[in-house]
């Protein structure tokens, strides 16, 4: 990253460009993987008879009672969090960091 | 330097997380028994009934309990693995090399933390009266396997509890099985953006 541009204040819009690049990302990574967060909240959850269920016996499970449907259940709740989830860390680490007395570079 | 930067991801991942913990919530309920309910607000006024607006934080102390460690152990691990493939050589590290230093972090973090995962899963779910607090939810998943491990049915002390679940093969294997790939896929891109973004602000 340059040094000399980070200090000009013109860059804040360059931090919102990589705020919205790490929203996206996140987004894709999380489309990729919410199958394997899916089966891995239910192994935690231990839930009734599935006591010693294997990941493997899990996602087949899951496939044959509810199709693919089955794996990203609670995707929308989980979308909803990403715009507010990275704005507000954003704003409340560089207050923090500012308050302080932290720099920059 | 370092523990002021440290200080103020804490609070940002308390914040940021305090305030999205209804939707939190509501994605791990459907995610465990998504088949129960009809479309997501129905689930949202089946918590709502369960236990008022207070029950929509339900779990969000261990949650965010969890942020200090899993970022400090992760700025370690990267560090530890970014000085292990640089060597002697000194050299600048490539794109790939910090992608993998990453995933290295994400991994430790995850798997060292994961004990505290469990537990907040357990507490999300968790309705009225099911658990008294933090302390209350551990001892119950403890007493439970450590049960099912040794087959007793007398209540075990806390020290045969530790020693059954540490000879517990299968549990071992499950949990680490399902820790590993998740984490491999969730926490490397993310761990990797992160801590690219934050290192050249504290001179890593």
């Amino acid at each position: 990253m340059n040094d000399e541009g980070r200090k000009l204040p013109k860059n804040e819009a360059q931090i919102h460009i990589l705020l919205i690049c790490g929203a996206i990302s996140s987004s894709c990574g999380q489309l990729l993987s919410y199958p394997l967060a899916l089966v891995r909240t239910r192994l935690q959850a231990e839930t009734g008879s599935d006591n010693r269920a294997s990941m493997i016996i899990l996602f087949r499970q899951i496939y044959d009672k509810e199709g693919l449907r089955g794996f990203y259940r609670g995707i929308v709740p989980n979308f909803m969090k990403v715009a507010p989830a990275v704005s507000i860390s954003y704003v409340v680490y560089e207050r923090t960091r500012r308050a302080l007395g932290a720099e920059m570079c | 330097m370092l523990w002021k930067h440290l200080a103020a991801g804490a609070v940002a991942g308390a914040v940021s997380r305090t305030f999205t913990a209804p939707l939190d919530r509501l994605k791990v309920f459907l995610q465990v028994r998504g088949a129960e309910f009809a479309s997501l607000s129905y689930c949202f006024r089946q918590l709502l009934n369960d236990g008022g607006w207070p029950a929509l934080w339900r779990g969000n102390g261990i949650n965010v309990l969890k942020i200090a460690p899993e970022t400090a152990i992760k700025f370690m691990a990267y560090e530890h693995a970014k000085r292990k493939i640089r060597g002697t050589s000194g050299a600048e590290l490539t794109i790939q090399q910090r992608f993998l230093a990453g995933a290295f972090a994400g991994v430790v973090s995850q798997t060292v933390i994961y004990p505290m995962e469990v537990l907040k899963t357990r507490l999300v779910l968790g309705q009225t009266g099911d658990h008294r607090g933090i302390m209350h939810c551990a001892h119950k998943i403890l007493r439970k396997l450590s049960a099912q491990s040794s087959g007793e049915s007398k209540p075990p002390t806390l020290f045969q509890t530790t020693t059954n679940l540490f000879s517990n093969p299968n549990l071992q294997t499950l949990k680490a099985l399902g820790v590993s790939i998740e984490a491999i896929y969730q926490t490397c891109w993310a761990s990797f953006l992160t801590l690219e973004l934050i290192s050249p602000f504290m001179k890593l």
